[in-house]
């Protein structure tokens, strides 16, 4: 156990250690690494449908929140995931996100809106240890340039901004590991920790940006759940950190001033299991503490709503 | 304190010597150059699409200005140097001495006011971009100039990209101003630093001061002085201000930030017909007021420190920075931006490297062509 929590730290921290020089934002903010499931544990099939929503209405300055909240951004996301779980412990899983973006200004009461296909993004995940106690799985993705990046404004002259655009038009790599493990003294009550790192490269069709390139991005997150018998109902309210870093973006050359930064949230759920093939769960994140590069909208909250059913043999 | 004060000791009695020192010629340009030029005073009278005026240039309080030489009620003047007097500037032919507003503050033409040639401070880049330019004293650009306009825009539309939506970008109206005294003015902690652009409006007695570093953030300010309404605007992608008059027709329009540039430069709209300005063009570009020109205002583009020596004169106001939205204007919200000669952010039409991109130039504006002054 000793030698496979270190395999852990390790593969959780490859990315932390890889220099994040200069790239860009989490895919404007839709989810990528949130909804993966690195735990193949049989063979077979599993899809679902994700909603998830990240509302963004502080304004930040380095760490300080300016009491001036006039614009609210909205990031929603249904993300259809299929998962195929095959021999050997080997798996794949298929992201399918089609995002709703929208911006309001709440002094002018105006709001501004897109909507369309998100980035597609494919991973092949690895279960390394599966024991009645411990999971540890690694995975790599690749994330396609399929979402529009080019959707024009109402006039229909000009590009909307890259915070309305549901891709980023580039090809990016994630590297993630997984690792979940129950206590002794108590079985029903387990931690994990899940670190993913996204190489971004350089997206070649923003208008007015040829060559905008995201920063890297690490992500890494503690969790503690417990399962709970409620109402004859398998429940697992969970509590969980995450700690999101990346850096400045660079656009055409230059690195982006305002983009970039290090957030800690927390976040709380449950998962409720109503039968060994059907899940349904419930997340929502807050940040607690965060520093920013310049001055940037942020995350107020996100929640996200999962339904998965399982095809397993 | 004493620190403090010993600047501004040094700007009323000692900016002679510095005045002197800068001599009387404009710095020539030779090609391509490693930096920015910042620290050249001089007076020179010049000529450029048949209109002759005088070129007034002081590195040390950040100011460069052309007048005609003549008064605003078209009697012709005969304009020589004035030195070792800031904030005055030109001596006429009777003895009557004009400070850097063009204003006669002594003399039996006490009073009067030259006239100002249309001119634009800003980077050289945008400059470079918007105008068919020569650079002082006769260095000619090679520019292909290919009108791209169409039946709904004034200029080429394949240069406009939106950074972002209306009003992201907030405009500041009728914000907060304080009052400055001398005593204030040279106060060690006054909140104005005496390197620190800022940008100076007059009407009569009143004079209205707007710091850089909140227009870089706000971009716009809807105000007024005395009596005149205004919109004061700034575009810190180009380095250029401008005011204008904000009536319109027989309305007075309130202007916000549109999230689109041209070139770089700032785009204004109207709330009244949404029709889309041209912060340098300084005229409608789209709408239905699409050709209409901006009713220019008198402003200069200098040093806060030289604007010190009028707070005994005028009633001096600079605009707070409090302005209630939380922002720490001593932040700079662009990174290394301003420093960066190559950098833009978004596409131009035109651009060469004769002149480094932010250096800070005058061009002076005749038949929409510009002539360049460096300090």
């Amino acid at each position: 156990m000793t030698f496979n929590k270190l395999i852990l730290i390790g593969l959780c921290w490859i990315g932390a250690l890889t220099p994040l020089k200069a790239q860009t934002c989490c895919t404007g903010g839709i989810p990528l690494t949130g909804a993966i499931n690195l735990n193949p544990s049989a063979q077979g099939i599993r899809a679902g449908l994700t909603y998830d929503v990240n509302r963004l209405s502080d304004f930040v300055q380095g760490e300080r929140v300016l009491n001036n909240s006039f614009l609210k951004r909205k990031t929603s996301s249904a993300i259809t995931q299929v998962d195929f779980f095959m021999r050997d412990s080997i798996g794949f899983s298929v992201l399918i996100p089609y995002s709703y973006l929208s911006e309001e200004n709440t002094q002018t009461k105006t709001t501004y809106k897109a909507s369309g296909l998100g980035d597609i993004s494919v991973w092949a995940n690895k279960l390394l240890l599966n024991s009645q106690r411990s999971t540890l799985a690694v995975a790599v993705g690749i994330k396609l340039p399929t979402g529009e990046t080019n959707i024009k404004d109402e006039s229909g002259n000009f590009d909307l901004p890259i915070s309305l655009q549901p891709g980023t038009g580039s090809i990016d790599f994630m590297l993630a590991s997984f690792f979940q493990s129950t206590f002794k003294f108590r079985p029903s009550l387990s931690y994990s920790a899940t670190g993913v790192f996204k190489v971004n490269t350089v997206g070649k069709r923003y208008d007015a940006h040829p060559e905008y390139r995201y920063s890297n991005e690490l992500d890494f997150y503690l969790g503690l759940s417990e399962q709970v018998l409620l109402l004859n109902q398998l429940v697992t309210p969970q509590v969980q950190l995450r700690w999101n870093h990346f850096g400045e973006h660079i656009q055409n050359r230059d690195e982006n001033p305002n983009t970039g930064g290090s957030w800690l949230y927390l976040g709380t759920g449950f998962s409720w299991a109503s039968t060994q093939k059907l899940s349904l769960s419930f997340r929502g994140q807050w940040p607690i503490l965060r520093t920013v590069n310049g001055f940037q909208l942020t995350t107020t909250d996100r929640f996200s709503l999962s339904a998965f059913y399982s095809f397993i043999k | 304190m004493l620190g403090k004060q010993s600047t501004y000791i040094s700007i009323i009695f000692l900016n002679s010597l510095l005045w002197a020192c800068g001599g009387n010629d404009a710095p020539e340009p030779s090609g391509p150059i490693d930096g920015p030029t910042t620290n050249n005073s001089y007076i020179i009278s010049d000529t450029f699409e048949g209109e002759n005026y005088m070129v007034v240039a002081s590195g040390e309080q950040g100011f460069i200005g052309a007048f005609k030489a003549e008064l605003s009620d078209g009697t012709p003047v005969q304009l020589s140097e004035l030195p070792q007097a800031w904030p005055t500037v030109l001596l006429d032919e009777t003895g009557t001495a004009y400070d850097f507003l063009g204003k006669a503050i002594s003399g039996e033409r006490e009073g009067e006011k030259l006239v100002s040639m249309n001119t634009q401070l800003g980077y050289y880049f945008s400059l470079n971009a918007y105008y068919p330019s020569v650079i002082y004293p006769n260095q000619v650009i090679e520019r292909p100039i290919v009108d791209k306009s169409t039946s709904a825009w004034s200029i080429d539309p394949s240069f406009v990209f939106r950074a972002t939506f209306p009003d992201a970008i907030q405009a500041l109206n009728s914000p907060a101003f304080v009052s400055v005294d001398f005593k204030d003015a040279i106060d060690e902690n006054f909140f104005l630093d005496p390197e620190e652009r800022v940008l100076v409006i007059r009407n009569g007695n009143e004079i209205k001061v707007y710091p850089h570093r909140v227009l870089d953030w706000h971009e716009i300010v809807n105000d007024q002085i005395l009596d005149d309404k205004i919109v004061v605007s700034y575009c810190p992608l180009t380095g250029t201000g401008s005011v204008w008059s904000a009536q319109i027709g027989s309305a007075n329009a309130s202007f916000g930030v549109s999230g689109l540039l041209y070139n770089n430069n700032l785009i204004l709209f109207d709330r009244a017909t949404s029709s889309l300005w041209s912060q340098i063009g300084k005229e409608a570009i789209n709408g239905t007021l699409k050709d209409q020109p901006a009713q220019e205002y008198a402003y200069e583009d200098l040093k806060w420190k030289a604007v010190v020596p009028l707070v005994t004169d005028y009633n001096v106001k600079v605009m707070s920075l409090e302005t209630g939205l939380g922002y720490d204007y001593d932040i700079y919200p662009y990174g290394n931006y301003k420093n960066d000669q190559d950098r833009l952010n978004l596409p131009v039409s035109y651009r060469d490297k004769k002149i480094p991109g932010k250096e800070i130039v005058l061009g002076v504006i005749v038949n929409k062509k510009a002539k360049i002054y460096r300090f």
